[in-house]
């Protein structure tokens, strides 16, 4: 007899690394095609763009390893972002937020 | 994780004037410049959108709200660098100013519709914000992944035969393409 299994809910940190994830992907993105732009104006803007998603990406990684702490540790202190502004936060950033 | 930054930054040279017309097939073969960009700056729009939201729920006390703001900034700034080049797109291209946009639509080889007869798999590999290309000329883009499939939404140059007869495949419709042998078709 089979055991019906509940898949197991996704995490805070699970949601940030996937986002962090989409920011890596926009960013090589616009280095692949920084990679074989020539020397114009384009090429310019476009290591200018990438350059900003790079920063934006450096600013969330500290947001990664955050949640992750918080969530392998729940006895870890929260009084300042508490569970139910984590799970919040978790919905926003999926994308799930009206 | 991340790639070694670039060795160097090679230096900006002024604009030269587009090439000469193209070839009607040559126009074929490239999406729509300010396509790529729209869809380019939708897709930091809507990264955007969620860092707000994200931001908005949090206390300001929270560390996590000063770190969402920041990597917001660096997004808008992203978004609107991106959106800049709309501008040139629409100037007109040189020749060796296209394949950068291609690149950038993520195109690869045309996404060919379930049920038209032809292949009909995407590569594995293919982003949410990417263009697709039909083999009909429709432009879409990647909406989003489920398991074995990408959901796509047209976005421009509905299908139509030489007579003007529409296919199935009309703007804001949207699909799912499958990967690797998973199941497609309308939504």
């Amino acid at each position: 007899m089979k055991t019906k299994t509940t898949p197991a809910p996704v995490t805070g940190f699970q949601v940030v690394l996937a986002f962090a994830d989409e920011l890596i992907a926009m960013r090589d993105r616009l280095a692949k095609a920084v990679d074989i732009g020539p020397t114009t104006m384009i090429d310019d803007e476009l290591h200018g763009a990438m350059d900003k998603v790079e920063q934006a990406l450096n600013e969330l990684w500290p947001a990664v390893g955050f949640m992750r702490s918080t969530e392998s540790h729940p006895t870890l202190s929260l009084s300042r972002n508490e569970p139910e502004t984590l799970e919040r936060l978790r919905v926003a950033l999926k994308g799930g937020a009206k | 994780m991340l790639a070694p930054a670039k060795a160097g930054r090679k230096p900006a040279a002024v604009r030269s004037e587009p090439a000469a017309e193209t070839t009607a097939e040559a126009k074929e073969s490239h999406v729509d410049p300010a396509q790529t960009i729209l869809a380019i700056v939708r897709t930091l729009a809507g990264l955007e959108q969620r860092l707000q939201s994200g931001r908005s729920v949090t206390a300001t006390s929270c560390p996590f709200s000063e770190l969402l703001e920041k990597a917001n900034q660096q997004l808008a700034e992203a978004r609107q660098t991106i959106w800049a080049m709309g501008g040139l797109a629409m100037e007109g291209l040189n020749d060796d100013e296209r394949p950068i946009f291609d690149e950038l639509a993520g195109i690869g080889e045309p996404v060919y519709i379930p049920g038209d007869g032809q292949a009909n798999t995407v590569k594995p590999e293919i982003h949410p914000g990417a263009l697709v290309q039909t083999d009909h000329g429709t432009v879409a883009v990647v909406v989003s992944r489920i398991d074995n499939a990408i959901i796509l939404r047209a976005i421009g140059n509905d299908d139509q035969n030489e007579h003007g007869e529409h296919f199935t495949w009309g703007i804001d419709q949207t699909y799912a393409a499958p990967i690797e042998g998973g199941k497609g078709g309308a939504l």
